[in-house]
């Protein structure tokens, strides 16, 4: 069944690493992880290109993951 | 209180409270009949605080911001309730036994709830026109002062001199001055008045969005404190909440709020209606008698009420819902850049964009910000693993706005309901049906492109369409339209029922169009209008 749903649904996190997401966010010790960036718009151009390459191993990781049926 | 009342209410919702103040105060006993669930988990601890000052430093924080069953995290598709925070979903507690639906084309939300819907109303307050209260059917020499009376009783801040007054928000005399919008909203207004002669031209006008919000203190509650906490709290009560109304009337002799009471049918007799309710504390059927029955229980469930008691299993009557779409968007001018804090959550601007192809039916698109929201949820619908997701959202959030989109509806051959008897406790499942026509859907869609088009040119980029399906505007009406009578379930032009001579219909069940604005102060606004329907009704003395 999972991979008969669209990439980019097969790519959304579990709903178990949003329920864990969701704890540390409201951790007061780890608030200054979840506050906004702000630091101009040439950084922020550059860093949203730089999450992306980034996270491009693990997106296609996840694909694998998902296809041999592991969560 | 007597045995028998001059009128029973049925709901405490916006239409409710107000109708009922309305007779309370001219001298009739009211009583109000609802189950009228409270939030006794969460109102009570969430700190008077910003939410800066809370997600940083409350240690107690998850309970209220994910909830004691961690009922504020969604898991699997978005459904119809999913914007609801844990200290808001009080609202729509038991609907789903109580209040059974059928049908898989239209998800509506009830409730239940003190307050009804109006517990968790975003409290976006607009007027119709002459016109459109004229399609709805609810037009009547001088309705204006029902809009200026519910304006004095609720408190609505605004800027009665904006482009987008004198199309959503006219006549209106008793106004405080509007709350100020937050960064991205200060950019997208700079935008529109530096070209603002080019954005008429094109059909858009903009404008601060009017809010039953208080910006300076009135009525014991205070101006709002731009804490953003108001998809959790009702900080200081700046916003209005049919429940203190309520609370006001219950100091008056001539009120009674009647809990746990579930109406589900009424019979219209030669001097009274007695009035059939389910006690929820104990399961027990309870009759109420009355002079005269105000039905306000929401569109969905007065028609519930009124098919079932009319024994009408075999009509269908029409439904009308505001078809909603919200664009997600970013704003490039806010991206990498601060933003105060200090802001409300409330819809930031309103733009009523009028199509050429058809200037006076407009649609009507509310602007949010993100950041009051937690960002869990916006990393679950990123196609990302959640530390890239997490990141991404940080370098985003102050750049995102929310554009939510509201159509007019009228009704059509597909959009009706029904009653079937019920499988589990007293009142009947209705079935509900709504398909928009092709050309309509068709209609919709070119009048969003068209819209986002020039929200492109406000600066505002749209990324996406979320379609969160029929029913989830939340704005319900017609069920029990205004009409000659040719069905039963149709009501006089004063509110009453055709087939039912101590019967009125005080919500939107009456309305016979939807034009694409909020109806919540509409709904009000005829509440009262019936309302002194009934006070006339009773003072001929039958």
């Amino acid at each position: 069944m999972e991979n008969q749903k669209p990439l980019l649904e097969r790519l959304k996190p579990t709903d178990r690493e949003i329920r864990a997401l969701a704890l540390r966010e409201t951790d007061p010790a780890q608030a200054s992880r979840f506050t906004p960036i702000a630091r101009g718009p040439v950084f922020a151009v550059i860093a949203l290109a730089a999450v992306g390459v980034a996270a491009l191993p693990a997106c296609l990781a996840r694909l694998l993951r998902r296809d041999k049926g592991a969560p | 209180m007597p045995e028998i009342s001059d009128v029973a209410i049925v709901g405490s919702g916006p239409s409710g409270a107000l109708a009922a103040a309305h007779l309370v105060e001219a001298g009739l006993q009211v009583a109000m009949l609802d189950v009228a669930h409270d939030d006794d988990r969460y109102r009570q601890i969430v700190p008077d605080s910003s939410f800066q000052e809370l997600r940083q430093s409350d240690t107690g924080q998850r309970r209220y911001f994910l909830g004691d069953d961690l009922e504020g995290v969604p898991s699997g598709e978005i459904k119809v309730g999913a914007q609801l925070t844990p200290p808001r979903q009080f609202v729509t507690r038991d609907t789903e036994r109580w209040l059974p639906t059928r049908g898989d084309q239209f998800a509506p939300m009830q409730s239940l709830a003190l307050g009804g819907l109006g517990a968790a109303w975003g409290a976006a307050a607009f007027t119709w026109s002459d016109h459109e209260l004229r399609r709805a059917g609810i037009h009547e020499p001088g309705f204006q002062r029902h809009y200026e009376a519910v304006a004095q009783r609720i408190g609505i801040s605004a800027d009665p001199a904006d482009d987008t007054s004198r199309l959503c928000f006219s006549g209106v005399a008793t106004v405080q001055p509007p709350l100020p919008i937050d960064t991205g909203a200060e950019h997208v207004w700079s935008a529109y008045r530096a070209k603002r002669e080019r954005f008429l031209a094109r059909g858009l006008a903009l404008g601060r969005t009017p809010l039953a919000a208080l910006s300076e203190p009135r009525f014991e509650r205070a101006a709002n404190p731009a804490f953003d906490m108001d998809f959790w709290s009702d900080s200081r009560r700046s916003v209005f909440r049919p429940r203190y109304l309520i609370e006001s009337l219950e100091r008056n002799p001539g009120f009674r709020l009647v809990r746990n009471r579930l109406v589900f049918r009424f019979e219209s007799r030669e001097n009274e209606v007695a009035i059939h309710c389910l006690d929820t504390a104990n399961g027990e059927t309870v009759v109420h008698k009355a002079r005269r029955l105000l039905l306000c229980a929401g569109a969905l469930n007065s028609a519930r009420i009124a098919l079932y008691s009319l024994d009408a299993w075999e009509e269908r009557a029409p439904l009308l819902c505001n078809p909603y779409v919200y664009l997600p968007c970013v704003q490039p001018r806010m991206l990498g850049r601060a933003a105060r804090d200090d802001r409300h959550s409330l819809s930031q601007l309103v733009a009523i964009f009028s199509p050429p192809d058809a200037p006076e039916d407009p649609l009507s698109c509310q602007l949010y910000g993100y950041r009051s929201l937690l960002l869990f949820k916006l990393v679950k619908e990123m196609p990302l693993p959640p530390w890239a997701g997490l990141q991404v959202a940080r370098l985003l959030m102050n750049a995102m706005v929310i554009a939510g989109l509201h159509h007019s509806d009228t009704p059509g051959p597909k959009k009706t309901l029904g009653i079937v008897p019920g499988s589990d406790g007293p009142l009947p499942v209705l079935d509900l049906e709504y398909q928009a026509g092709e050309e309509e859907n068709t209609r919709q869609r070119s009048r969003e492109r068209a819209l986002a088009r020039i929200l492109v040119a406000l600066g505002v980029v749209p990324y996406g369409r979320i379609s969160p399906g029929a029913g989830s505007s939340i704005h319900y009406a017609g069920t029990l339209p205004i009409g000659e009578g040719t069905a039963r379930f149709e009501t006089r032009a004063d509110g009453r029922l055709h087939a039912a001579r101590r019967v009125y219909v005080g919500d939107s069940a009456g309305f016979r169009y939807l034009p694409a604005k909020g109806l919540t102060l509409s709904i009000m606004a005829n509440a009262l209008r019936v309302a002194e329907h009934v006070l006339r009704d009773l003072a001929t003395g039958h």
